[in-house]
C-alpha cells in the first residue's frame, strides 16, 4: 500500500497506516524526504478507514485513565520508547522519527490510531523536543486562546459553545505550542474534531445520532466540524487554565502560574522523567509563560450558569484583546 | 529522598543536581522538574541562590551579604540558616563534601 503524505505543523510524515484525522494535512505529493516515518508490520491487509463504521467492534473500555491501565511499557530511554497497546499492538518510538507499529492479530486500525495519536506521537514529540499539551484551543480574531485543563475540566464542551458563537476550532485535546525565534508564542492546528459528552451535545442542541463514539467512553462521542477550521498556525493571545468553583477570571504569575500551568496542560507526565526530559519540558513551559498571560477560569458545574459565566469570558476578551 | 540534614557555619552548600531555573514575571523560579514543581526565591533567596552556583560555607555567604546589604551578622546569619535548612529540605539545595 502506498504510504500516505502529511504535513502536520513543519513536520513531513509517511505513515502506512492511513490517518484520516490528519486528512485537513494531507498532501497529494510524494514526501521523499519526510521528518517522520510510520511503518506497519504487517503481512495482513489492514481494513481501509471507510470500510469502518462509526459504532460496533469491541465494547468501548470504561474508566479514567484507562490507556495507562492496559499498558505494557516495554522500554523508555531518552531516544526509545516502546509499549504494548492492548487490541492495537505493539509500538516503537525511535529517535523522534520513527514510529513502527506491529499490529495485535485482529486489530482495527482505528484502535492502532487512537495510539498512534496519543501515546506514540506524544512521546515523539518529547524526543524531538516539542511542546505538545493538553488544551483546546480556538480562534478570536486574529489570535488564539488556549484552554488548559485535564480530561473532565470541560475543555472541549467550551470549545464547543465558542464555536457555536461563530469562533473557528484551531485545536482539540492535543495542541503544539512553540516560541518562535524572534520570541512571538504561537500554536498549531490540529485535526478537527471534539470529543464530547452525550448531555454536552444535547445542551448543545445536537443529538449523538450517527456521531462516532470515542473509544474510551461509550457516553462520549467525536463531532465532526464545519470544515472552516483554522489550517495555518497562529499568534498565542493567552491561556486560560479551567477548574470548576464560583465564576471568576484571576490572572496568575510566577511560580503559581509556571506550577498550575504545566500541571493543567501536561500530556503523558509520566514520560518525562524516564525520556530524561523533565526539565527541558518545564522550561519550554516556562518560555511560554513568559510571553503569554495565563488566567485560572472558574466556572461553575450547574448548568444553568454555564452561559453566565462564558459571557463573563467573552467580556474578558473584549478587555484584553 | 530528602533527609535532614543540619547547616553549620562551615558546612558547603550548592544548589541541587537537576535543579534549573528560570525567570518569570518579577519572580526567580527554582524549578524541581523531577518533583514536579517550583518555588518563588525572594531578594534575599535569589541572591543567595546566586552565591551558590559553586560548593561555598554558611559563613561564606553570610561575609558577602554583609557586604553588600545593611543587615547586622547575627540577624543574616540567622535568616540565611533558616533559608538554606528551607532550600535543602526541599531538595532545591545539596550539600557537598
Amino acid at each position: 500500500m502506498k504510504p500516505c503524505c502529511y504535513t502536520n505543523a513543519d513536520l513531513h510524515v509517511t505513515s502506512e497506516l492511513p490517518i484520516p484525522e490528519w486528512a485537513a494535512f494531507e498532501s497529494d505529493r510524494p514526501c521523499p524526504q519526510p521528518d517522520v516515518t510510520i511503518t506497519v508490520e504487517s503481512g495482513e491487509r489492514l481494513s481501509r478507514p471507510d470500510e469502518e463504521s462509526g459504532e460496533g467492534g469491541p465494547p468501548p473500555l470504561e474508566g479514567e485513565g484507562v490507556e495507562s491501565e492496559k499498558f505494557e511499557t516495554r522500554l523508555i530511554t531518552g531516544d526509545e520508547y516502546r509499549f504494548h497497546a492492548p487490541h492495537a499492538g505493539e509500538y516503537w518510538v525511535r529517535q523522534g522519527r520513527a514510529i513502527h507499529i506491529t499490529p495485535a492479530p485482529g486489530a482495527r486500525p482505528r484502535e492502532m490510531r487512537l495510539f498512534l495519536l496519543g501515546s506514540a506521537w506524544g512521546a515523539l514529540c518529547y524526543q524531538r523536543g516539542i511542546l505538545s499539551l493538553h488544551s483546546s484551543v480556538v480562534q478570536v480574531g486574529n489570535g488564539a486562546f488556549a484552554f488548559c485543563g485535564e480530561t473532565g475540566a470541560g475543555k472541549s464542551l467550551l470549545a464547543a459553545w465558542l464555536i457555536s458563537r461563530g469562533h473557528r476550532l484551531v485545536s482539540d485535546d492535543l495542541s503544539r505550542f512553540e516560541v518562535l525565534p524572534n520570541g512571538a508564542p504561537r500554536v498549531y492546528p490540529s485535526s478537527p474534531r471534539l470529543k464530547l459528552w452525550r448531555d454536552a451535545l444535547n445542551k448543545l442542541g445536537r443529538s449523538a445520532a450517527g456521531l462516532e463514539r470515542d473509544y474510551f467512553r461509550s457516553d462520549k462521542f467525536h463531532l465532526p466540524l464545519p470544515g472552516d477550521e483554522a489550517q495555518h498556525p497562529l499568534p498565542l493571545a493567552g491561556i486560560y487554565l479551567l477548574k470548576w468553583g464560583e465564576p471568576g477570571i484571576t490572572r496568575l504569575t510566577g511560580a503559581t502560574a509556571l506550577r498550575r500551568f504545566v500541571e493543567s496542560a501536561t500530556y503523558r507526565g509520566d514520560l518525562l522523567e524516564p525520556m530524561g526530559q523533565a526539565a527541558a519540558h518545564w522550561q519550554r513551559c516556562a518560555e511560554i509563560a513568559r510571553r503569554v498571560p495565563i488566567w485560572e477560569f472558574a466556572r461553575p458545574r450547574d448548568w444553568t450558569a454555564f452561559d453566565a459565566a462564558m459571557e463573563k469570558l467573552l467580556k474578558h476578551w473584549q478587555n484584553v484583546y | 529522598m530528602k533527609t535532614t540534614i543540619k547547616i553549620e557555619a562551615n558546612t558547603l552548600v550548592q544548589r541541587g543536581k537537576d535543579i534549573s531555573f528560570s525567570q518569570l514575571d518579577d519572580e526567580l523560579l527554582a524549578i524541581d522538574a523531577q518533583a514536579g514543581f517550583c518555588y518563588s526565591l525572594n531578594e534575599t533567596a535569589g541572591r543567595v541562590w546566586d552565591l551558590i552556583a559553586t560548593p561555598i560555607s554558611l559563613d561564606a555567604i553570610c561575609a558577602q551579604l554583609g557586604r553588600q546589604f545593611a543587615v547586622d551578622e547575627q540577624t543574616c546569619r540567622r535568616e540565611v540558616t533558616a533559608l538554606l535548612q528551607g532550600l535543602c529540605d526541599a531538595g532545591l539545595v545539596q550539600v557537598a563534601g
